[in-house]
């Protein structure tokens, strides 16, 4: 176990890497180049002297070429600062802002699994029965349709049935006090629900869980215990929840990436708004940041996800299946 | 006696096709084919084309949708205010907030707001231009037209033909990085091979496509292809995941084994064997998924603020247009419906399609 866990964070090191160098690439062929985007407003580095220059870049570690300013990149990141930007004051204006606006993300996404999770398992469960209910069937067609729907499309469906109906859906953090609380309860879970049905996330996991649920009702030890008269719900649910473990691992970046459009839409000062906000002013720290918090989340939950199948089922612990 | 066989074989494949639910899926391609024959069509008649591309160069990008939308919301407030007989200058009602949410204390005040740049649109977005005018819908015109009195349904059927070369050229970049990295990583017996093939698909997949690809945008000029392609490297894990599982699934079979006493290769056996005969429903269907994609993050990037550049119609710009605070504040929806219902019946369709071809392939080698 543990050197699975050893060989998980080596992987996750160098991935992590691969993928901030090829962001760093990418922002390296912006116009004028990093120093450019770390000026004040109306100021160029045109009407810079060389040793003004020389000393904004010893300042932000863009000194020598692209290899030596991303391995001082990521010494400071060590270090625990994720550099400057010109849109935020103070030295370590970045770290903050991501860390706060992760928390945000992270508690919206948080909120999408769960809802993913207690919709879906219960109706993987029904639809792997023999004769599944009319209503589930109904259900999980209903959701595969919804499913279809572009997040951002669903997005502004529901602002505008919203104000058509004169209610104000969520801002930032917000929601109207005079509201009953099941519909504040709506309103807030909607920009949730919203990005656990995006691009066809609800429909893998009803897919994942009915194929479990029928392979599982096939299984000696289920048909053993029905045979005795018990109850099988809790068997079958606990064998569905490594399934799932799975699906969630696979799309969890997606979930964060997709954030972008849920939290520009509601106005949600996440991770996903504070990188659309930083791209659109070419904030090249910020960006590097951003990518870094994304795929370190993305990888952090692909080895606790590991390790969680490894915990729940002994044949992954020994490598017997993978 | 050929003949009967032959029309028995089609026979099945037309009951399979029925049964399995893929009905559906040719009649998505049935309508995908339509508004691609009608849109290219449409296309080389002079007239209409002429008619389509009166576009007012000196017009400005819209504002994304979802600055209007806020607006309209403060429009909202200001009418309730109004109706409510208090002063137009009034302070806004006091909202309850998620301190949970917000993980601050009550009695504290909220975020500053000077710590936080104004929500502005990226720069390639600009204003909506005074002086619009949109057509309602009538006989002449069954869809309204646009800002500019360009026909709707025509633009939404022109724009809709600009997704199929780079959408192709997304499906074979696609395609072709998530095999090699799925299924030569799958199947190599070499475990340093493996290896870097795996790391590299991790890498790739660590990248939030969205993210990703609006740093691209955000150097090179937004153009249908410049989304197409990174888009296509960036799908390409999630090919390399499907195809490496069906490989890994198949790989200890009999029939792999036979392959090579047989005396084939093991490049033979992966290309003719097993992605040949077994994953062709399989990257058939994630090559149409990736149009799908294509199609879906440019309307998204559109949304963003990133809307294609120079006078480009597409689905996303054709929404964002639709979707500006004088429309929706006046209650003129077609303008960004009608577009929307032609990308999600696209969405729909494809979507379908994908799954339909790759059941009826699967289906096919199963009987």
């Amino acid at each position: 176990m543990l050197r699975v866990l050893a060989s998980e964070i080596a992987a996750s090191l160098l991935v992590i890497l691969i993928a901030t160098a090829l962001v760093f690439a990418l922002l390296q062929a912006m116009p004028g180049g990093p120093l450019a985007r770390l000026l004040p407003a109306g100021l160029t580095v045109d009407r810079l002297a060389e040793a003004e220059i020389a000393q904004l870049r010893t300042a932000y570690g863009l000194e020598g070429g692209a290899v030596q300013q991303f391995a001082c990149w990521w010494r400071e990141v060590l270090r625990g600062n994720l550099g400057p930007s010109p849109y935020y004051p103070g030295p370590h204006a970045v770290r903050e802002v991501v860390f706060h606006g992760f928390a945000r993300t992270l508690l919206l996404v948080a909120l999408a699994v769960l809802l993913l999770v207690v919709t879906t398992l219960p109706l993987g469960y029904l639809l792997g029965a023999r004769h599944p209910p009319a209503w589930a069937r109904a259900w999980s067609a209903l959701g595969t349709v919804a499913c279809s729907v572009p997040a951002f499309l669903a997005c502004l469906f529901f602002f505008y049935l919203f104000l058509g109906l004169g209610l104000e859906p969520i801002r930032s953090t917000v929601v109207q006090r005079d509201y009953p609380p099941l519909l504040r309860a709506i309103i807030v879970l909607l920009p949730c629900a919203i990005l656990a049905s995006s691009e066809g996330l609800f429909r893998e996991a009803v897919a994942t869980a009915r194929r479990e649920s029928r392979a599982l009702r096939e299984q000696d030890h289920v048909l053993a215990a029905l045979c005795r008269g018990e109850r099988v719900t809790g068997r079958i649910l606990r064998g569905l929840a490594l399934p799932m473990i799975g699906v969630l691992e696979g799309r969890m970046l997606h979930l964060l990436s997709t954030a972008v459009v849920v939290e520009r839409v509601f106005d949600i000062n996440g991770l996903g708004y504070i990188s659309w906000e930083a791209i659109g002013h070419k904030d090249y720290f910020m960006i590097l940041a951003v990518t870094l918090v994304l795929a370190v989340t993305a990888r952090a939950v692909r080895c606790a996800a590991r390790m969680l199948g490894g915990l729940m089922d002994p044949r992954l612990r020994r490598g017997e299946v993978t | 006696m050929s003949r009967a066989i032959f029309r028995d074989r089609r026979e099945s494949r037309w009951q399979r096709l029925r049964r399995r639910g893929a009905l559906p899926a040719l009649l998505g391609l049935v309508g995908i084919g339509c508004l691609l024959v009608s849109g290219g069509t449409l296309r080389y008649s002079p007239a209409l084309y002429r008619r389509a591309l009166q576009a007012d160069t000196a017009r400005s990008a819209p504002s994304p949708p979802g600055v209007a939308l806020w607006r309209l919301l403060t429009d909202h407030r200001a009418e309730a205010r109004q109706r409510a007989g208090e002063p137009e200058g009034g302070g806004p009602r006091e909202d309850s907030e998620l301190h949970f949410l917000r993980g601050e204390s009550r009695a504290e005040p909220a975020e500053k707001p000077a710590e936080r740049p104004a929500a502005q649109p990226p720069e390639r977005g600009g204003g909506e231009t005074a002086g619009q005018s949109t057509g309602m819908p009538r006989s002449r015109h069954p869809w309204g037209t646009d800002a500019v009195g360009r026909d709707l349904l025509l633009g939404s059927l022109l724009a809709g033909t600009i997704y199929w070369g780079p959408g192709l050229a997304a499906a074979c970049l696609a395609l072709g990085i998530g095999t090699l990295l799925g299924g030569v990583g799958a199947f190599a017996r070499r475990g340093a091979v493996r290896r870097v093939l795996e790391l590299s698909e991790d890498a790739l997949g660590s990248l939030p496509k969205f993210v990703a690809i609006m740093v691209v945008l955000s150097v090179f000029r937004i153009t249908i292809w410049t989304i197409a392609i990174p888009l296509g490297i960036l799908t390409a894990p999630r090919v390399a995941r499907v195809v490496g599982g069906k490989i890994r699934a198949l790989k200890h079979l009999d029939f792999v084994d036979s392959a090579r006493e047989l005396g084939l290769r093991d490049a033979q056996i992966l290309w003719r064997h097993l992605l040949g005969a077994n994953c062709r429903g399989t990257l058939l269907a994630q090559g149409v998924l990736v149009l799908s994609d294509l199609m879906l993050f440019e309307a998204a990037l559109g949304y963003l603020g990133f809307g294609l550049e120079g006078g480009a119609r597409s689905w996303g710009t054709l929404m964002a247009e639709g979707a500006t605070h004088r429309f929706l504040s006046s209650g003129l929806l077609w303008p960004a419906v009608f577009p929307a219902a032609v990308l999600l019946f696209a969405l729909l369709s494809l979507d379908l399609l994908a799954r339909g071809v790759e059941r009826m392939i699967a289906t096919g080698q199963q009987t």
